[in-house]
């Protein structure tokens, strides 16, 4: 194996190496040209302390409305194009193309003036009165959330009797 | 020209369009790729039962008004229909905050892969049927695991003072759950 | 017990099919599943816009744009790549396009700043002391710098790489660019910050 510095090959199999991503086999390998290479060496080193800083680079985190704000814009826009398009849609279906263009411009300039701030209703549970659901998995699913009920009891610090049943 | 215009009239789809990634170097789609159900072949597990595990089921079954519940439980066994009323009417009468964070928490679990849920679930099951005695010491060292940064937790794992404190399946259940669980299973997250 | 919840590779491709395959169920009108994309995603995708912009607010800001994007794109999508390829691309995108717009212009400013925007969640808590805590925030200030300093696709490249993991081919469909051009990008990058952040072993 050449040194790390003559090549980017080389190099990438060194920070494979570093990052604990190379394979055994080849890691072997590195590890028997690092006991020889004085260059290698330094740059594992160097590329230990460079993983290092960036794992204690941590992110904040999220705001707890994130997903709050996220749904408003979702509704936003779907209501929004639900609004523009309903009184274009009987014109679409007239043999007038030119009026159905015309509209088209009046839409595009809506578009340019102003961005969509129409709401589209957040995907809800309605999914659910249509679905068929299998016993298997309504059982599980409240075995689940028993379990997770259980869990929270014992987690919780002034959880009373913790082997309580519900 | 008017034809022009009415697709040039199109600025949503355009719009998203014009953002969306290009799409990526031509690649045959996943064969047997179905959401309809699973398909054997492709990386799609092969399963041809219907599946046992309904994504957002638990969370929508508790958020279900009444009428909605017996939409969804009607096909049911008359038998089974009353014993998940009965279960199901305990979970209503927790306060919102608890079933809140209950739905969260299931939807965590349905983000793992496959794998890692069934390997959750199983440690989350063990956890809940410790001994009467275990359970402080272990909702301690649990919290305090899941606080930690990756390494920090490694080494805590891999020490000897931790196998000396808690047995080999204590171990097990600290580790799988410490590496897996999101932060809102904590207490107050 | 890390042999057990390893991914393998098994495990990676049920994760590939599963996140598309939720993704498949958005375009049927599963919202659930939306919802199940979200919680699984949005951490790594705001944490990667935040250290590509190194600004918290402009982070979720572009998430929300990013979470929005796909949640329109539901009824033409297609699974021709890993979802998180897709997802990536967008966040990239959007972190790209809002580093060259100028219009977050003061974020290299506010790396000189006592900044209130710095994440507040660290490590343990638990420092012992205010010089410690001095010690750390310093060493935190030097790492946002030595990432700021790298042009905007080395910077892409080094936090898909490190944070997210991902194999050169993944960053490379990404970035849209060939293998070789990622491997090029990230031996500069990773050039750079020995440069900067050896000293700190």
């Amino acid at each position: 194996m050449n040194c790390p510095l003559e090549s980017e090959e080389n190099s990438a199999l060194l920070l494979a190496y570093s990052s604990g991503r190379l394979d055994a086999e080849s890691a072997v390998g590195v590890l028997r040209h690092l006991d020889t290479c004085p260059a290698c060496q330094s740059f594992v080193k160097s590329q230990a302390a460079v993983w290092e800083s960036l794992d204690a680079w941590h992110a904040a985190p999220v705001s707890v409305d994130f997903d709050r704000r996220l749904y408003e814009r979702i509704e936003r826009q779907v209501s929004w194009w639900a609004r523009v398009l309903r009184p274009v849609r009987p014109l679409l279906s007239v043999q007038g193309l030119p009026i159905a263009a015309a509209a088209g411009v009046l839409i595009m300039a809506g578009v340019l003036l102003e961005r969509p701030t129409v709401v589209l209703p957040p995907p809800t549970s309605q999914s659910a009165q249509a679905e068929t659901l299998q016993p298997d998995q309504v059982q599980h699913a409240v075995n689940e959330l028993e379990m997770l009920n259980q869990f929270n009891r014992l987690m919780h610090s002034d959880a009373g009797d913790p082997n309580a049943k519900m | 020209m008017a034809s022009v215009l009415l697709l040039t009239a199109w600025p949503g789809w355009s719009a998203d369009q014009k953002d969306k990634p290009a799409p990526a170097a031509k690649a045959p789609a996943p064969r047997n790729f179905n959401a309809k159900g699973p398909k054997a072949g492709g990386g799609v597990p092969k399963n041809n039962s219907p599946r046992i595990n309904n994504p957002g089921l638990p969370q929508r079954l508790l958020q279900m008004t009444p009428e909605e519940r017996e939409r969804a439980l009607e096909k049911l066994p008359p038998a089974q229909q009353e014993q998940i009323r009965e279960r199901l009417a305990k979970l209503d009468a927790l306060p919102q905050w608890q079933k809140d964070q209950m739905a969260r928490q299931a939807r965590g679990l349905d983000s793992l892969p496959v794998e890692k849920r069934k390997i959750v679930i199983q440690q989350l099951t063990a956890f809940n049927k410790l001994p009467k005695e275990r359970i402080v010491p272990m909702r301690q060292e649990l919290t305090r695991l899941m606080k930690m940064p990756e390494d920090q937790r490694n080494s805590r794992l891999a020490s000897e003072e931790f196998k000396k404190i808690y047995s080999p399946e204590e171990q097990n259940i600290l580790g799988d759950l410490s590496q897996n669980l999101p932060m809102d299973y904590l207490p107050g997250k | 017990m890390d042999q057990r919840v390893k991914t393998d590779m098994g495990a990676s491709l049920a994760a590939l099919d599963y996140d598309a395959e939720l993704m498949l169920r958005v375009k049927e009108g599963d919202g659930a599943s939306f919802g199940v994309l979200l919680d699984k995603h949005r951490l790594s995708v705001i944490h990667f816009l935040y250290r590509m912009v190194q600004n918290q607010a402009v982070a979720e800001e572009l998430g929300q744009e990013v979470f929005l994007r796909v949640y329109r794109s539901r009824s033409t999508y297609e699974p021709t790549a890993k979802f998180t390829t897709w997802l990536f691309r967008i966040a990239t995108h959007l972190a790209l396009n809002a580093l060259r717009d100028g219009k977050y212009e003061k974020l290299q400013d506010r790396l000189d700043d006592d900044s209130g925007d710095m994440p507040v969640r660290q490590v343990s808590d638990k420092r012992p002391n205010i010089e410690a805590h001095m010690v750390y925030e310093s060493r935190l200030e030097e790492v946002r710098r030595a990432i700021a300093t790298l042009p905007e696709k080395q910077r892409a490249a080094v936090l898909m790489h490190k944070y997210q993991e991902m194999e050169y081919s993944q960053i490379a469909k990404v970035l849209n660019c060939s293998e070789s051009a990622v491997k090029s990008l990230l031996f500069r990058a990773y050039e750079t910050l020995r440069a900067r952040l050896a000293h700190m072993a």
